[in-house]
């Protein structure tokens, strides 16, 4: 249980970082201004990366958080099937013995 | 008049009329160039839009048999599929501003325009990791409903109450906008079509419910996608940019030489054209907390998440709103681009300018000036289906606010029936006073959408995230939360960023847009702290709930209840405090480059 709560935290937060990241690429050039001075497909690099990253690039990464996120979702649904299950036979098995002494008592 | 389509954007303090006549002064331009609709794109502009309100209309009549419960009327009976709700949730959240505006202020602001748009995309992509799964299985219809659930119905009446000042401040600059619409393109009186359009949206979202909103939604992306796309890709053919034209996004790198060689500062990512920007990490830190931490927050927007039938669905939805919203964002650039360089090799360089008042009308006088009448019309039928889209989702959340959180608070035991009967009348309430207010707008309102994506930031976007991800938050520090954000938010716009004479905020250009640096880091401040020092939630039964939301049948007490989520996020807070109210001298220098070129357009006009 506690594995997944810590993998849901963690995925969550590092994709919230991530996207955030991916959308906000502009501060990268006032560390590397020299990218300012490239071009790529006849468009300035900043230009064409600022709008590659925030937006292309953006739908894969998300298309893997979506499956990453969905697996997770499945594997706490499994858990707490697994625990009902578990409950319900230990409830179950509490309750036998008095069953048998009622029965045996009739 | 049409300059106050800028103003459903951000960006009136940086006007493109000052930056238009700096571009006429330069080329020493002797005329103007004033935009004149031909005949034959009115007479089509109207075949359009009327064939387009009726279709609307069609659509809301036909939802309408579809809306049998509460569910149905305030959630599409949570059945919008992937395909269809991506397609909703981009024409939701794309307004009027984005299909005109953004082409204007690209004029004035250029590259940098580009790297804050996508905090837009980014904070909706955020939505969706953050808040609406949760949101989808705790089975609420708005983010009100939910911080209700969470923290009570005090808390709640405060989120309904921010609502409604933030979609009024979004809403009233739309409806004068499509009302400007209508009067430019086809010479009606402003308060005609203000009152035809508002009706229109009014009546199509008040009797089809989020059924009729959806469907209509989805309709008004196609309609937005193909109406600038279409002239776009003639457009850029036609200046020359080759085979690349068919994807208008990237389809112009053939003529960056060009620009590059006409207007050298275009690309420039550190100097708009007319330097009235302080381009500072500060300024970006805060646009960045304002705009993509805002869209977390706006109710309108996460409520689409909501009409999904499961949550991978509402996923899969935001995967097609990501490709769709890029699409339409980079589409306006490309259209922005070439206005700009053929302003600049054709007309400057004739002589002509264009009247800076109509630079909103960049998309459409391009396409009058390159595409046969029959394609120029549509841009007008896109910018209308644009403006009422995002009109119906604000529509849609205060209908669902009053008629549903709020009534459901003062009649507790009110059934599904009389619900979706109060969901009915406060719709059409909420459009029918937004078109009154919008006849004669107080010009605050018309200034100041953005604001709407400050108070969000300032108020829910803080609740949500930590009343999702933090059960120890509780009732009074949501409730303290709110109330110092919403009270900064507007308070440090209305003093111009000071506080007891303590100077919080510089504000300089874009003045409201950077609040949210103060403003939303003492909600989350006041929230995380007020919280702590009422000893955290107590109520098994809310602590349940937090479990739940999260996928977890049973519960324990242990998860989401750690210290060092909400402790970081004060601390980032405390830190964005102290870092705001520190001087920056880029900011004062931009403000005076801003006056400068305010004066300069003043004196030009």
């Amino acid at each position: 249980m506690r594995r997944l709560y810590r993998r849901e935290c963690w995925i969550t937060l590092i994709a919230f970082a991530v996207v955030t990241l991916l959308t906000h690429i502009f501060p990268v050039y006032f560390l590397f201004p020299a990218i300012v001075e490239f071009t790529i497909f006849g468009f300035p690099a900043h230009y064409l990366m600022t709008m590659v990253v925030g937006w292309l690039v953006l739908v894969p990464v998300y298309w893997y958080y979506m499956k990453i996120s969905e697996q997770i979702d499945l594997e706490i649904s499994e858990y707490e099937d697994r625990d009902d299950e578990v409950r319900d036979a230990t409830a179950a098995a509490a309750t036998l013995p008095r069953a048998a002494e009622a029965v045996g008592g009739d | 008049m049409i300059r106050h389509l800028l103003s459903l954007s951000f960006a009136l303090v940086v006007t493109p009329a000052a930056a238009l006549a700096q571009d006429a002064a330069a080329q020493e331009t002797t005329g103007v160039y004033r935009f004149e609709p031909t005949s034959m794109l009115s007479t089509l502009g109207i075949v359009y839009t009327l064939a387009m309100v009726t279709l609307f209309l069609v659509i809301g009549w036909v939802a309408k048999s579809r809306v049998v419960s509460s569910a149905d009327f305030y959630a599409a009976g949570r059945s919008v599929g992937g395909l269809s709700n991506g397609l909703a949730m981009t024409s939701n959240y794309m307004s009027l501003a984005t299909f005109l505006g953004f082409t204007a202020l690209l004029w004035s602001i250029q590259y940098f325009l580009v790297a804050i748009v996508l905090s837009f995309l980014g904070g909706f992509v955020m939505i969706s990791i953050a808040i609406a799964p949760c949101l989808r299985r705790g089975g609420q219809f708005t983010s009100m409903q939910f911080i209700g659930d969470r923290f009570g119905h005090t808390a709640k009446i405060i989120a309904v109450l921010c609502m409604i000042l933030l979609a009024q401040l979004y809403l009233i600059g739309q409806m004068k906008g499509v009302g400007n619409v209508f009067q430019v393109m086809f010479n009606w009186d402003y308060t005609t079509g203000l009152v035809v359009g508002g009706l229109v949206v009014t009546i199509y979202v008040t009797i089809g419910g989020m059924y009729g909103l959806s469907y209509n939604q989805t309709a008004q992306a196609i309609i937005m996608g193909i109406a600038l796309i279409v002239p776009a890709v003639i457009i850029l053919w036609k200046l020359g940019a080759g085979w690349a034209s068919f994807f208008p996004p990237f389809g112009y790198g053939n003529l960056v030489p060009q620009m590059i060689e006409a207007l050298p500062s275009y690309f420039d990512p550190f100097s708009t054209q007319d330097g009235a920007l302080p381009l500072t990490p500060k300024f970006y830190t805060a646009i960045m907390l304002s705009i993509a931490f805002g869209t977390i927050g706006l109710p309108h927007i996460a409520m689409r998440y909501l009409t999904a039938p499961t949550v991978y669905s509402a996923k899969i939805s935001t995967l097609w709103g990501i490709l769709f919203i890029g699409l339409v964002f980079f589409t306006t650039f490309a259209i922005g681009f070439a206005a700009k360089l053929y302003t600049v090799n054709e007309l400057n360089a004739n002589g002509l300018a264009i009247e800076p008042s109509e630079a909103d009308l960049l998309v459409v006088i391009m396409s009058q000036a390159f595409t046969p009448a029959w394609i120029a019309a549509l841009p007008v039928a896109g910018a209308l289906a644009a403006g009422m889209s995002t009109i119906g989702g604000l529509l849609m959340v205060i209908g669902t606010g009053i008629g549903n959180d709020i009534y459901s608070t003062v009649v507790p035991k009110a059934d599904d029936r009389s619900r979706v009967k109060a969901g009915y009348i406060f719709t059409a309430f909420g459009g029918i006073v937004t078109i009154i207010l919008a006849l004669n707008p107080p010009e605050f309102l018309l200034t100041s959408v953005i604001w709407a994506f400050v108070v969000a930031s300032s108020t829910f976007t803080p609740v949500l995230i930590l009343g999702i991800w933090w059960k120890g938050a509780n009732k009074a520090g949501a409730i303290a939360g709110m109330l110092v954000g919403g009270f900064l938010s507007i308070a440090l716009w209305w003093t111009k960023g000071s506080l007891l004479g303590v100077q919080l905020i510089q504000l300089g250009p874009l003045g409201f847009l950077v609040t949210a640096i103060f403003s939303a880091s003492a909600a989350w401040f006041t929230t995380v702290v007020v919280s702590l020092l009422t000893g955290g939630e107590k109520d098994e039964r809310v602590l349940r709930e937090v479990d739940r939301i999260h996928g977890w049948r049973d519960y324990h007490p242990d998860r989401y209840n750690g210290k060092a989520f909400p402790l970081a996020c004060a601390a980032i807070a405390l830190a964005l405090m102290v870092w705001s109210a520190m001087p920056d001298p880029a900011f004062e220098a931009a403000a005076e480059a801003s006056a400068r070129t305010q004066l300069a357009g003043t004196t030009a006009d």
